[in-house]
């Protein structure tokens, strides 16, 4: 199994990054990391602070599971290549973001396909263990929802 | 197809600060079929994304951050002030607060897109952006008021 892990550019995810170099010490997988600013430096996995747009889409793109942060943009886009994900939300009061809209956002979109919610690092061993790819599960579209485009466009009266 | 003001195309400057702020702005595209869109956000290497329509890079800036902030509003203002938009779209957060603020000072009519990440209460800029904005959107219903912010649906 091929595993690409990302934790964005703005802020470090220590949590994150040390369950999964732990857990691939002692399972036989293949797993990359963009790490940004965390502060370990794994010692099981491949890593690098950052990934230019192309790398990133092409580590996406021959993965078979994606780990992140659930920030946004990280999820939607992973989404859009429907590839399934793991995604863990940071938490203010360890430093790991400004607030917890994070934990908000796994809240309200942790029932889509493709994604797997765990609350914090304890889950990451059973959720990587039990993984298992989704027959037929398909990603998103590249647009806003029909409704949303028309509403903008008539705003914008085009 | 052009509906009233003749044959003039319309003027978009889309607006967003970076990361998922930007991503949603791309996943608006269709919206602006038609319209003659300037896309500005953080970071020269997302032109890329937007190309051939063209793009300016604008500062990361925060509100912790009073002289980035500073940096940031003269290049919007700057932005603003060339491109003559007739309207303004942001998802976010400060250069968005900026530009519909200034650019309804301008004459521009603006649209603000609250991130759909502030799916439990509306974000600071959206609040702030309220009283100058001509429309204000949440991506949740359940945030939605009579009097706006509306909700249209979401980025998803």
């Amino acid at each position: 199994m091929n595993i690409f892990v990302t934790v964005g550019t703005q802020l470090p995810f220590d949590r994150l990054v040390k369950q999964v170099d732990w857990w691939a010490g002692s399972n036989p997988c293949k797993v990359f990391g963009q790490i940004g600013r965390t502060q370990i430096k794994p010692r099981n996995i491949e890593w690098s602070d950052f990934l230019d747009i192309e790398e990133a889409n092409e580590r996406i793109r021959s993965a078979d599971l994606l780990v992140t942060h659930a920030g946004m943009g990280t999820i939607l886009t992973r989404l859009e290549t429907g590839k399934p994900l793991i995604v863990m939300p940071r938490i203010a009061s360890l430093g790991e973001h400004r607030n917890d809209h994070q934990l908000a956002t796994v809240r309200r979109l942790g029932h889509l396909p493709l994604i797997t919610v765990i609350r914090d690092e304890r889950h990451m061993e059973e959720a990587l263990q039990s993984f298992e790819p989704e027959v037929d599960a398909q990603g998103i579209g590249a647009a806003a929802s029909q409704s949303l485009v028309t509403a903008i466009r008539q705003f914008v009266q085009i | 197809m052009m509906k009233g003001n003749k044959d003039r195309i319309p003027r978009i400057l889309a607006i967003s600060s970076g990361g998922g702020h930007w991503i949603q702005m791309l996943r608006l595209r269709p919206a602006f079929a038609g319209a003659k869109v300037l896309f500005a956000s953080v970071g020269e290497s997302r032109a890329r994304e937007v190309a051939p329509a063209p793009y300016c890079s604008i500062p990361d800036a925060n509100r912790a951050q009073k002289l980035k902030l500073i940096w940031l509003l003269a290049k919007v203002s700057w932005l603003l002030l060339r491109f003559r938009p007739d309207v303004v779209v942001s998802t976010g957060a400060a250069p968005g607060y900026f530009a519909v603020r200034l650019g309804r000072l301008m004459g521009a009519r603006t649209l603000f897109l609250d991130s759909i990440a502030n799916a439990e209460e509306l974000s600071l800029s959206a609040h702030m952006a309220r009283r100058h904005c001509d429309l204000v959107l949440t991506q949740w219903p359940h945030l939605a008021g009579k009097d706006g912010p509306f909700y249209s649906g979401s980025v998803l």
